[in-house]
């Protein structure tokens, strides 16, 4: 079955070099340009893994996992923070929203694809 | 294969243009207000993306140069930072050096000298609003990392990180991977007893030997994404002196690497299409357009049955689809001119010692890339006009009762399949009787003629016009205006005054959506078809015989309901042999340049669109003639370009000898 991931970011450009990323590794994309935007798309459906920005207009990304935390079918999925901020209070803050891991930037594609793997089996 | 991420450097740098002009107008609004903590927020979140994006790509003056940038705005996003006039001019200065460093990276070149004193200065604000040190850098634990070959290693997890969306397993077996495993143990003593036990926590830990060879990096990698969640021990056995190494060298060496990257590498992701291939497509489509329509004027003449009927039909709606789809490939929100002005507006203020408030609306409206990119210079114009001698200055705006600032606006919309930008201002308005005596000085107007206000309103478009008392740097002087005009009609666009005097002025610019497909009106000359575009004409008349009039001084004249214009006959203009009776033709009203013009016609074919097709040199006889344009039926229509038929029109006036003296005589006096 191909596995699905959800990529959240305001730029463009982040959004195609992740989702073309993961597109390489085989799997389904589907792209937010911020949290509700994101929530949206996800409309409650189950993916293997999001990534997700932090900084972004509308509803930010903490807020955007506090709310697919929340949802019961996302209780386990893999949540991944893709963001240049890397101080250990915003780490703290996204861990207590349930985030699962951080990939501090600049973006380097193959290190996506290793975390990726870490965390889709 | 992980991708080449230096395929997105086009794409980036087009988006980056955009960041940079949320970061200008955000600093505008911060200007405007101060204590508008949004648009702070707005210019980190524009500085922030270009960091992230530049320093992946490898653009690495940019990455550079917004982290001292994104630094201040944190700073003023943090703490309460007085926003004085220095820091807005220095945060002008870096949305300038931003765009200036985009510019040269994208065309290879070092960044300018300005960048090392600007990023000083950038720097130096931080310094003063913050005495106390830099936050602290992550993974302040790597120290229990260092060392190499055989190490103890620990790994303990917080008990949620199931629901934290954490499997340990495949990290586990990562670790198998990275470095040889000598022994690895769960430590179980954490877990509870099963009436106690959740099972959505994970009590396990783990504990045993490993052989590093490539250091402790890889295994430390490995949990880097999770460092908060899973706490990763290693201590030598036998201890060596750690390697000096940190998290931010890591970072240093990322960047190397993709710096490394070639910077000329294709810019592949955006899909760049030559504009002469979309315009192909256009064209093609457009004939489709014309060749299904000819097959059904074909299959109606041939009384074919209805099911074929019908097919043509769907074709032909699906067609138009299919050609307004192609046409949006052209078309890009008017925003992408609009985002200049706010600053210029502000500049400008200060230049000429005005207040203003500029308040943009519709930006989003779409049109031609090719409209849009001819539009730049013409606004630029007109807004710097407004600027210059539509608002008055301060003192004279109280004088006058006026709040002392004043108010441009710059509002488009679309209308009836073409986009209508207004650019008003509410200062003194337009000097008519001012406007009068230049023209009669000019010769533009006879010396006892009566002009009605709208002629006069548009006569501040004819060359070397200004009323302006003095003559000042910003809108030069009187080239400018109708320099603007004849941008806006060389996009096929059309442009009209309104002014009231001490209320302000407003200039109408209306456009077509497009320049490839033209709303034209079908009309006939002779046995031949002509189009002039629908935007210019106002209104159609069958007129009787004492419409017709001759005046000395503006020669042949027709009236239409009472309006008074001149009589333009198409058929001497065409060079088409002339027409036994006046009144047997109709009379087409359009308006050029701002004044009225009656046309006389022998028919009318009605509104069509037409395929615009450039003419050979050769076949391009008359000025008159913009182009031509392939019909149904296969026949050519000719494209008329109105100001050029004014100007064949008045050379014939001067030069009577080539009107017929027959014809020249008005049928009604």
């Amino acid at each position: 079955m191909t596995r699905k991931a959800l990529v959240v970011d305001d730029s463009a450009t982040m959004r195609q070099m992740i989702s073309l990323t993961l597109e390489e590794q085989g799997f389904e994309v589907m792209q937010g340009v911020d949290g509700a935007d994101a929530l949206e798309q996800l409309n409650g459906s189950e993916v293997d893994v999001i990534i997700t920005d932090l900084n972004m207009p509308v509803m930010d990304g903490m807020t955007f996992i506090r709310h697919v935390r929340s949802q019961p079918v996302h209780r386990f999925t893999p949540i991944l923070i893709l963001t240049t901020e890397g101080g250990i209070d915003r780490k703290l803050e996204g861990k207590e929203a349930g985030a699962t891991g951080w990939i501090v930037k600049p973006f380097d594609p193959s290190r996506l694809v290793r975390v990726v793997h870490r965390v889709v089996a | 294969m992980p991708i080449d991420v230096s395929q997105f450097r086009g794409m980036f740098f087009e988006e980056a243009r955009d960041y940079v002009a949320a970061f200008e107008q955000a600093v505008l609004q911060l200007e405007k207000d101060p204590s508008d903590k949004a648009s702070v927020q707005e210019m980190f979140r524009a500085a922030h993306s270009l960091k992230g994006c530049s320093s992946t790509l490898g653009v690495n003056d940019v990455a550079a140069f917004t982290h001292v940038l994104e630094n201040l705005l944190d700073h003023m996003r943090e703490r309460s930072v007085a926003v004085s006039a220095e820091l807005i001019e220095l945060l002008l200065a870096s949305s300038d050096m931003l765009g200036d460093l985009l510019q040269r990276a994208r065309e290879g070149q070092e960044p300018p000298p300005g960048m090392e004193p600007l990023v000083h200065k950038l720097a130096a604000h931080v310094r003063v609003q913050d005495d106390a040190p830099a936050e602290v850098s992550h993974g302040e634990d790597q120290g229990t990392l260092r060392g190499d070959g055989r190490m103890a290693l620990e790994i303990r997890c917080e008990p949620n990180l199931l629901t934290e969306g954490l499997d340990p397993l495949p990290l586990l077996r990562e670790l198998y991977e990275v470095a040889e495993v000598e022994s690895l143990e769960a430590d179980v003593s954490r877990v509870p007893d099963l009436d106690a036990l959740e099972p959505e926590r994970c009590y396990l830990a783990w504990s045993g030997v490993v052989d590093l060879e490539d250091g402790p990096e890889a295994v430390r990698e490995i949990f880097e994404f999770v460092e908060d969640t899973c706490h990763v021990t290693l201590a030598p056995i036998e201890a060596k002196a750690p390697a000096a190494s940190s998290a931010d060298e890591t970072a240093e060496a990322l960047i190397q690497k993709s710096a490394g990257l070639d910077r000329t590498a294709g810019e592949k992701a955006t899909l760049r299409v030559a504009t002469e291939r979309i315009d192909e497509m256009i064209n093609l489509v457009g004939e489709l357009v014309i060749a299904q329509a000819s097959l059904a004027q074909t299959a109606g003449g041939l009384e074919a049955d209805e099911a074929i009927a019908e097919s043509i039909e769907r074709m032909g709606r699906r067609l138009r689809e299919l050609q307004q789809c192609a046409l949006s490939v052209r078309t890009i929100p008017l925003s992408t001119v609009f985002f200049r002005f706010p600053r210029l507006v502000r500049d400008l203020a200060a230049e000429l010692g005005k207040q203003v408030q500029l308040e943009v609306v519709g930006g989003e409206t779409e049109l031609d890339k090719g409209v849009i990119e001819g539009l730049a210079g013409p606004l630029t114009h007109l807004v710097r006009n407004a600027m210059d001698h539509g608002l008055e200055t301060p003192e004279a705006r109280e004088a006058a009762g006026k709040p002392a600032t004043g108010s441009i606006q710059l509002a488009a919309r679309q209308e009836h399949g073409s986009v209508v930008i207004e650019l008003s201002d509410d200062g003194r308005g337009l000097d008519t009787q001012r406007i009068l005596e230049k023209a009669r000085a000019a010769g533009l107007v006879g010396p006892n003629e009566t002009v009605g206000s709208d002629r006069l309103h548009a006569m501040i478009f004819e060359p070397g016009f200004s009323t302006a008392a003095s003559v000042s740097d910003v809108s030069g002087r009187g080239v400018g205006m109708d320099a603007a005009r004849s941008a806006i009609e060389d996009l096929s666009g059309t442009l009209h005054v309104r002014s009231e005097p001490g209320r302000g002025t407003t200039v109408c610019v209306t456009l077509p959506l497009t320049l490839a497909i033209l709303d034209g009106f079908a009309l006939m000359v002779g046995r031949q078809t002509y189009v002039v575009p629908l935007l210019s004409v106002l209104e159609v008349v069958k007129p009787a015989r004492e419409d017709f009039s001759t005046v000395l001084d503006r020669g042949e004249l027709v009236s239409v309901r009472g309006d008074v214009m001149r009589l333009v006959r198409m058929r001497d203009v065409l060079g088409h042999p002339p027409a036994l009776d006046d009144a047997e033709g109709l009379i087409v009203v359009v308006e050029v340049q701002g004044e009225r013009f009656g046309l006389l016609v022998d028919d009318l074919e009605g509104q069509t669109n037409v395929v615009i097709k450039g003419l050979d040199e050769s076949v391009k006889t008359s000025p008159a003639i913009l182009g031509g344009s392939i019909q149904g039926d296969g026949s050519i229509a000719f494209i008329l370009d109105l100001a050029g038929v004014v100007r064949v029109h008045l050379a014939l006036r001067r030069t009577p000898a080539l009107a017929t003296p027959e014809s020249e005589s008005p049928s009604g006096i």
